[in-house]
């Protein structure tokens, strides 16, 4: 897949950087045209820029730098991933402060002491942002993002390893692959959701939707894309019996009339 | 729609436990040893009743444990079962491959496992699996056919649960008459270990469902629901009733006993089956009829008066037979 090996590769463009090309002369938002446009010295650019600031939101919230720098990693493979979905190019530094911002909280809830609900009110507690209402809302589908992410990061982060670079391409695939039972309408405001971080009503706005539409698009999206999820890991589970040469289908008499 | 029929009545009930378990049986070494009015009888669902003393919730039937629905009438036919830990839903991959692969291993040994909520609210039957297409196949009163693995997360009830057999118990048949009996007995004196309190069963459900009549709140789906299952398992109490003099013959103390007290039993039993047809025409599956209506609420009083008076006479002999077999076995 296109994007995906692009992504795969983003790990050189901060290498790239050092050479501060004509880059360096251009606004956000013409950086962010052309990164859309695959220019991978645009995006290096932007991160150059960024990055900093970038961590320190992430430091501040996880208090913790090897933790702060893996997330703000991820954040940008995010960003570098959909940017093609930020609908106003000036505001790159928020869009990814909030990704940020996102992924520093998720690895919070999973990794604090005494589980996810305490985790959540010590963030609650920290940033005075999100409402219980509204984690439980993006809680799952968070999760299983997540959960994709997380195979990923159970290897070190280095993209000169072979192996970490395939790694990072299953995972993307993984996450595209899941997407696909999508339609466009819902895939927009899915990915406005996960991607851009957006609040529903700031998805309604950019989107043209009601409110109360996109809390059904996304609710009906989450479900299409748990389905997807579980459809997947059970050709795993298909794989690994037909692999043990164990039956994968048995069906039985159909039994008398209930 | 009153019922099953009498021809229909051989292979159906719509107490779902029992229906389950009877679908069960056919794929062991003991399919021809049971009817389903042995399966209604020896199990007690034929014995049953709950209710609502406030709505005539149409949950009554089932406030209560698996173990009491399945596995205890299971184990009295001589079956040995086991329950899968049940979860709620939405729920980790783990746990919906883990239940999989519990009604899997059954499969495999050819005998199906008993799952809840399947289509509908009710226990069915899941009797195969495809792993390619990633479907297990799947039979309850609403439906037959697969249900993806997805949809394991996405139940109606939003809970898994699966049961399944295990292996066969060796049960003498006296043993297991007198385990039904002081079952139903208990039962039907309310002392049966249940979900909810609030919910009323035996002898003083007929009170909570006239108490319902009276305060004028009655939900005329869980109403003309429970009259139904009610109404039909009494149908299967009267055949199990029957059938026992034809069974216990011979002139040991024992037969003589059940033989006499089942036929003592049976008209207290069949005008519990009179009253509940007659329900049934009053407030029929699904819309109900106007059970709030005064008149209409004064006429089930009256039903279900006859009914609470029959059945109270009916366990009465039944709880005698017991203590003559306990008796006769001291």
């Amino acid at each position: 897949m296109h994007v995906v090996t692009e992504a795969a590769a983003w790990g050189s463009v901060e290498d790239e950087l050092d050479n501060e090309g004509a880059a360096a002369e251009l606004k956000d938002e013409q950086l962010v045209e052309l990164a859309r446009t695959g220019d991978r010295e645009a995006f290096g650019e932007l991160v150059r820029r960024h990055r900093a600031r970038a961590l320190g939101v992430a430091s501040t919230i996880t208090r913790d730098g090897q933790l702060a720098e893996d997330i703000v990693q991820e954040a940008l493979v995010s960003a570098f991933l959909r940017i093609e979905t930020l609908m106003e190019p000036s505001r790159f530094r928020y869009w990814l402060e909030r990704i940020v911002r996102n992924q520093a909280m998720m690895k919070l809830r999973r990794s604090g002491p005494g589980g996810r609900a305490s985790t959540f009110s010590e963030i609650a507690h920290r940033l005075g942002k999100l409402t219980e209402e509204e984690w439980n809302d993006c809680s799952l589908l968070d999760r299983m993002l997540f959960r994709i992410v997380e195979r990923h990061g159970e290897v070190p982060y280095n993209e000169t390893d072979p192996q970490a670079r395939l790694m990072r391409k299953e995972m993307f695939e993984g996450l595209y692959e899941l997407l696909l039972c999508l339609n466009a309408k819902e895939r927009a405001v899915f990915e406005a959701h996960v991607f851009r971080q957006l609040s529903p009503i700031e998805i309604s706005d950019a989107l043209g939707m009601s409110v109360g539409a996109v809390h059904t698009s996304i609710s009906r999206s989450r479900k299409k894309v748990q389905r997807e999820r579980i459809r997947v890991y059970f050709r795993g589970y298909a794989e690994e019996k037909k692999q043990a040469g164990r039956p994968t289908r048995r069906v039985l008499a159909p039994p008398v009339r209930l | 729609m009153t019922g099953i029929t009498q021809e229909e009545r051989k292979n159906r009930t719509y107490t779902a436990a029992a229906g389950a378990i009877y679908a069960v049986l056919q794929y062991t070494s003991q399919k021809d040893s049971y009817t389903l009015t042995d399966v209604m009888g020896l199990t007690g669902h034929a014995f049953r009743i709950n209710i609502h003393p406030e709505d005539v919730s149409p949950a009554g039937p089932t406030m209560f444990s698996p173990t009491e629905l399945l596995e205890k009438g299971l184990n009295n036919l001589g079956f040995a079962a086991e329950q899968l830990y049940g979860f709620p839903t939405p729920a980790p991959l783990e746990k919906l491959e883990q239940a999989i692969r519990f009604a899997q291993e059954t499969i495999d040994r050819g005998i199906p496992a008993i799952g809840w909520s399947l289509f509908t609210a009710e226990f069915g039957v899941i009797y195969g699996y495809d792993d390619e297409k990633q479907e297990l196949y799947c039979s309850d009163r609403a439906q037959d056919g697969p249900l993806p693995y997805a949809k394991l997360n996405e139940l109606q009830m939003k809970f898994v649960f699966m049961l399944r057999i295990i292996g066969e118990l060796t049960v003498d048949p006296l043993a297991a008459l007198k385990t039904a009996l002081a079952g139903i007995v208990q039962f039907a004196r309310g002392k049966a270990p249940t979900l909810s309190d609030t919910f009323k069963h035996g002898l003083a459900g007929y009170d909570a469902w006239i108490q319902a009549f009276e305060g004028g709140k009655v939900n005329p789906f869980g109403n003309a629901d429970n009259a139904r299952i009610v109404g039909d398992a009494r149908e299967y109490a009267v055949e199990f009733l029957r059938s026992l003099s034809e069974k216990w013959t011979g002139d040991g103390q024992e037969q003589l006993a059940i033989r006499s007290l089942s036929q003592e039993a049976l008209p207290h039993f069949e005008r519990v089956v009179e009253a509940f047809r007659a329900l049934q025409l009053r407030f029929p599956f699904p819309h109900g009829g106007e059970p709030n209506d005064p008149v209409q609420a004064a006429e089930a009083i009256k039903l279900l008066t006859v009914a609470r008076d029959s059945e109270t006479a009916g366990i009465a002999v039944l709880e005698r037979l017991l203590e003559q077999l306990n008796m006769a076995e001291a």
